[in-house]
């Protein structure tokens, strides 16, 4: 049993598993789209390649918070608020930008400096979840980034007044919706955001498996006192990591407003906390922490949008019916990662690491 | 010759059968409908409207409304109906502004879209379907309390969210009328709270209203989510305060009986939906472009003339706006006596 397990280690990966589930779910949906046309039920061929990457578009917004969670729950924690941190980082854009048109700043400036406090009321926000997290250790992530997730939203709503600030018709701030264009490449029209996500995925991607300071990430989640001990500083480390978290939300409230026609609102972005949570879950992130990979999110982002495409547009499933079907393979994944304890779901040297130690403790001499 | 006689004949049946059985106007075509949120019973009242016109006019049609009552959730579903090819899309949005892209991009694609019950702005749409002017919804309320509570004492308003573009609308008509017309000169108008269209805060924010002013009278509150909290509260703390409002029969015929509401009102969410089929299939075939002074037929409702929509500017007068609207111009009133009739249909 041992060497059987050795030999197919490297394809009983987290992420083999991942790829299989696409390809199944691929398959299923196929048929039934074959089978719709044939029965004459639809009236164009909905799910195909090209059909699929366009429809992935809406699926992609919570992808960058998806990033940012991922190194959240690798430490172990979890970080509710940010949706909410989200719209916060919204209502700044549009209150800054409007703020500073009306005193008299030429457009482009004064969107730079609206991006820029984005961001950083963003990044702010993940910091003061990030310092309340390291300062009161008593309190779970989970009770303290609750409390800041209704605060973001209750100071969103202050900025906001409850009204809807809209600037569609304002031709340099609505360039932004550009974001959220598709351009043609053959026949497929790809999204944009598609080429931004590329980025920050490639990056965090090197950045948390193949670096040092990001196998640290890691270290802190599978046991933090023992992590400590080494010399890791797990304080300081979590704080940076909740404000990276912060900062992907405010780049997720940017592509939001692309895809909303440049209109602001305080509820905006509500529940994407939990898409992402879930998406980084399926990826392989245990909120038990110290596992995961970035490829495994990516696959689970684009299962996550495949599921939904079809079972919107070839099972005609209402969208909260989607998303009951979302919850019941999010419950599954998460008794096969449980349960079965199977699948290593670590990227390089971790993966490598996890192996062994599992080795070493079903054979306590070694082997 | 017997052969090509027999074969002339055949044809010029075949060509006298297709004449006689002439195929609906919607034969073929796919619509998608979307509404503010799934589970809302008024939705549901109106996709029956859409059946019984798809039954009409031969048409074929999705519906789906976000879970959350969001604006990304509408945009879904409206990307699924693009890739699905619809010919025409009713939407009812949860914001005017958010959809504009995602509608503009529907349209590049040849797709016909009609806003229904709560507007999309003019750049995301062909056509607005309401079913009765702002100015006479609002009036109507205002009258039906004004009778209730013979004309004087303080009168506040419970709406849905702040931001809701229909109630605000038809709030400010109230508040110019409480404002200049003499007959109202006697009631004291103090102000609008927001229940946010859940029951829980439309009865907490009501229950203030109460607290707050002990010789309330009357309360308007235009919004069918609203409505059976606010008069709930008021029967629940036993005041002899009057309601009125937008309200499903069905959720009412209690509180109409009990005395609480003289009259409720709604349109008939049923025939909006009808209404909006027969719009989108006179778009898709051509009969109309959405521009003003067109008309199309709507069996039972009559000829639907389409005319400049108006909204309020910032100085709080109505002004023309560049989209175009139909109205149905029919609002239903549910009274002790009528109130029955309607509970099972809305």
């Amino acid at each position: 049993m041992r060497t059987v397990r050795r030999a197919l280690g490297p394809i009983l990966r987290w992420e083999s598993m991942l790829v299989v589930l696409l390809a199944l779910i691929c398959i299923v949906f196929n048929q039934r789209d074959a089978s719709q046309q044939a029965a004459g039920l639809s009236r164009r061929d909905v799910f195909n390649f090209a059909s699929i990457i366009r429809g992935l578009r809406p699926y992609m917004l919570y992808s960058f918070m998806t990033l940012g969670m991922m190194l959240i729950l690798a430490m172990g924690e979890i970080d509710i608020s940010t949706g909410a941190s989200a719209a916060l980082s919204l209502a700044t854009l549009g209150v800054v930008y409007q703020g500073l048109t009306n005193a008299g700043m030429p457009n482009v400036p004064a969107l730079i400096l609206g991006l820029a406090c984005c961001l950083l009321s963003g990044g702010i926000c993940g910091a003061l979840n990030g310092w309340l997290v390291t300062r009161f250790k008593e309190l779970y992530s989970m009770i303290i980034t609750l409390a800041m997730q209704l605060f973001f939203r209750g100071i969103a709503y202050l900025l906001l007044g409850g009204g809807t600030l809209t600037f569609r018709n304002d031709p340099v701030f609505d360039s932004l919706k550009k974001l959220y264009n598709t351009v043609a490449i053959g026949s497929v029209n790809v999204p944009v955001m598609l080429f931004w996500f590329a980025a920050p995925a490639l990056v965090f991607t090197v950045w948390i498996h193949g670096t040092v300071s990001g196998r640290r990430i890691f270290a802190l989640g599978t046991n933090r006192a023992c992590a400590y001990f080494s010399g890791v500083r797990t304080d300081s480390i979590q704080f940076w990591m909740f404000a990276l978290c912060g900062l992907m939300s405010a780049v997720t409230a940017i592509f939001f407003t692309g895809a909303t026609s440049s209109s602001i609102r305080a509820d905006a972005m509500g529940g994407y906390e939990l898409y992402a949570i879930a998406a980084a879950v399926l990826g392989g992130f245990s909120t038990s922490g110290g596992k995961g990979s970035v490829p495994g999110v990516v696959l689970s982002l684009v299962i996550f949008g495949v599921m939904k495409i079809g079972l919107g547009t070839l099972y005609g499933f209402a969208d909260s019916m989607v998303n009951l079907s979302v919850g019941v393979i999010l419950i599954a994944n998460t008794l096969l990662l449980g349960v079965g304890r199977f699948f290593p779901t670590g990227w390089g040297q971790g993966a490598r690491r996890l192996r062994i130690k599992r080795g070493a403790a079903l054979h306590p001499q070694g082997e | 010759m017997k052969k090509l006689l027999s074969l002339l004949l055949a044809v010029l049946m075949l060509a006298g059968l297709t004449a006689v059985a002439e195929a609906p106007a919607g034969e073929g075509l796919l619509i998608g409908v979307v509404y503010k949120q799934s589970g809302n019973p008024y939705f549901q009242a109106s996709v029956t409207g859409f059946q019984k016109a798809a039954d009409e006019l031969g048409f074929t049609f999705l519906h789906d409304g976000p879970d959350d009552g969001s604006s990304d959730g509408q945009i879904r579903i409206i990307e699924n109906y693009i890739s699905q090819g619809v010919d025409a899309i009713a939407v009812s949005a949860n914001d005017p502004e958010a959809l504009v892209s995602v509608l503009q991009e529907a349209k590049a694609a040849g797709i016909k879209v009609v806003s229904w019950d709560a507007a999309v702005v003019a750049a995301g749409r062909d056509l607005d379907v309401q079913p009765a002017s702002a100015k006479s919804i609002g009036l109507t309320q205002l009258e039906s309390i004004a009778q209730s509570i013979g004309y004087e004492g303080q009168l506040a308003i419970v709406s849905a969210t702040a931001t809701a573009p229909n109630q605000n609308l038809w709030i400010s008509f109230i508040e110019e009328a409480l404002n200049s017309d003499p007959a109202y000169a006697n009631i004291e108008y103090v102000g609008t709270v927001y229940g946010d269209d859940e029951y829980t805060k439309s009865y907490d924010e009501t229950l203030g209203l109460i607290n707050l002013y002990p010789d309330l009278k009357g309360i308007i509150t235009p919004t069918t989510a609203g409505a059976p909290a606010v008069a709930k509260c008021v029967l629940d703390e036993g005041k002899s305060i009057k309601v009125t409002g937008l309200t499903l029969a069905s959720d009412m015929a209690e509180y109409i009986k009990a005395g609480v509401c003289d009259a409720t009102f709604l349109w008939n969410p049923i025939e909006l939906g009808y209404a909006a089929s027969y719009a989108a299939v006179a778009l898709v075939n051509g009969d109309i472009t959405g521009a003003e002074g067109e008309t199309y037929e709507v069996p039972k409702l009559g000829a639907l003339t389409i005319e400049t929509s108006t909204a309020v500017n910032e100085a709080g007068e109505l002004v023309p706006t560049d989209g175009t609207i139909s109205y149905l111009n029919k609002l239903n009133a549910f009274t002790v006596d009528t109130v029955d009739e309607w509970v099972n249909i809305l």
